[in-house]
């Protein structure tokens, strides 16, 4: 119901911003459990809601309620080359978050690729 | 034990009065077309004041808690459900704008829909669009100085009796859920085309249509929250009224079984009563059961929201739940009743018919299930 990846982007706005799950929950005067399932994607948010996360954690409405995994406000966009190229740190979050179990040893391998790789050639 | 307020027992009272007075005004006009009937019962209800029961009252409405608004079309339900499908499409929309509206938009919409009783069109549906409204084509160009909608609505209620309809659209800027937002329309705009009513089985006294839109131009003040907001907006007015639909279906699940009861415990076959059959009255006890837990179900959401607590679940829960006792209770009611229950004029069979059609309202059962689902 696409509330899973908005709740997501709350936890990696959080995250980037340094606050714990009790520093945000405090700030929005709900408890740990409430904000745990908001970004779990267990509970429905409605609009005064997202806009309250908007606010504190600093990002347009948009960066949650647009469906792409992009920030529009930081200037890259999926139009642009440099954004095609370089991810941010939410989006590379974001992407490996979702992705499952054997997945993960995939790309957990891959990296150990890249890194060997590197290196190699140093 | 719920404990009425004076209040609450008032409005149920008033409740109760229009559900006589409806009938009599239908039958009186029993040969109207049904364009004419559907404004002769708004305008009844309107003279209630059901229209503006949430409605706070500065913008002239009766400023009630969602619970006791409940209470009332629980009584509705029971006594006049065929003026419920109009009257819950226009609180819907009011109730969008009341979240979300500007102080103008408030002041005007809810002045002509209290003080004029001029009936509100939820413009939702769509050919393609149903229960996955991210599929919405309907689109809204901005311009300087103006929105321009073009598309088809399906399935409108009070299509041909609605002031101002709320149409929801996809503006060109946005993509997916994002790019939806909800659009007040007057009905006398030019470029706004109504098709000839449906004809169908159930709501027998509301007028529902398509209505197209072609190059319809509307101001910017049009819109109603920020661009980009209306998919969450229509989120939280279908969670926000599910309990009310809830609510109508418990009252009609009543009206049923208190229609069966009296049916079964005068009619003698074979030698006693038809409520001495086990048959009967141990189904009658299981409706009876189900029909207290949906009216406490329905209940619980309201509460939750007049509490300002979570409320997603709950709602979902009280619609799946009264409805599909609904559907239950009045098929088992036609089973009982017979060739009785299928003649004109019994409202076992209306509220049968109207049974399927309150299924899909604010969500077909299966979509009440997901979002369950989804917040287990």
């Amino acid at each position: 119901m696409g509330f899973k990846k908005i709740g997501k982007k709350i936890q990696l706005a959080r995250e980037a911003k340094g606050l714990t799950q009790s520093d945000l929950a405090d700030k929005l005067a709900i408890t740990q459990a409430a904000l745990s399932n908001y970004e779990l994607g267990k509970r429905r948010l409605y609009l005064h809601q997202i806009q309250k996360f908007a606010e504190i954690l600093d990002k347009h409405l948009s960066y949650f309620i647009d469906d792409e995994n992009i920030d529009r406000h930081s200037g890259t966009g999926p139009n642009t080359g440099e954004s095609k190229i370089l991810l941010s740190n939410e989006e590379i979050m974001s992407r490996i978050c979702s992705l499952n179990r054997e997945e993960i040893q995939l790309l957990s391998e891959f990296l150990d690729f890249l890194e060997w790789r590197k290196n190699d050639n140093d | 034990m719920i404990e009425l307020s004076d209040n609450q027992k008032k409005w149920i009272d008033a409740a109760k009065k229009f559900s006589i007075k409806q009938k009599t005004a239908l039958c009186a006009h029993r040969s109207d077309d049904k364009i004419s009937r559907a404004r002769l019962l708004f305008s009844l209800c309107c003279e209630e004041r059901f229209q503006g029961l949430l409605v706070p009252e500065a913008y002239g409405g009766s400023s009630l808690d969602y619970t006791t608004a409940g209470l009332i079309f629980e009584e509705l339900g029971y006594g006049a459900l065929s003026a419920m499908p109009s009257l819950l499409a226009t609180v819907h929309c009011m109730e969008f704008i009341n979240i979300a509206g500007t102080v103008e938009q408030k002041k005007e919409i809810f002045t002509e829909v209290i003080a004029n009783s001029i009936p509100l069109g939820f413009g939702l549906t769509e050919t393609s669009a149903g229960s996955d409204i991210t599929q919405i084509t309907c689109r809204a160009e901005k311009t300087d100085s103006e929105y321009i909608l073009n598309g088809t609505k399906a399935i409108v209620l009070n299509s041909h009796i609605a002031g101002i309809f709320l149409i929801i659209a996809r503006l060109t800027s946005g993509q997916g859920r994002a790019g939806l937002n909800a659009f007040l329309v007057r009905s006398f705009r030019s470029g706004i085309e109504l098709s000839p009513p449906y004809n169908g089985l159930g709501f027998s006294e509301t007028v529902i249509g398509e209505v197209g839109l072609t190059d319809v131009r509307i101001p910017h003040t049009s819109i109603i929250g920020d661009e980009g907001s209306g998919y969450f907006l229509l989120m939280e007015t279908f969670d926000k009224c599910k309990p009310f639909v809830a609510a109508c279906c418990v009252g009609a699940a009543q009206r049923v079984f208190d229609i069966i009861l009296e049916y079964t415990k005068s009619r003698e076959q074979l030698g006693s009563t038809l409520f001495s059959f086990q048959g009967i009255s141990f189904k009658l006890a299981d409706f009876a059961a189900k029909i207290r837990a949906a009216k406490l179900l329905y209940l619980e959401a309201l509460m939750r929201i007049d509490a300002h607590s979570s409320f997603t679940m709950e709602s979902s829960i009280a619609k799946l739940y009264a409805s599909e006792t609904l559907r239950e209770i009045s098929e088992f009611g036609l089973e009982v009743l017979g060739y009785r229950g299928v003649l004109e004029d019994n409202p076992v069979r209306d509220i049968f018919e109207d049974a399927q059609l309150l299924i899909s309202i604010d969500g077909s059962s299966n979509i009440q299930r997901m979002i369950i689902a989804s917040q287990l």
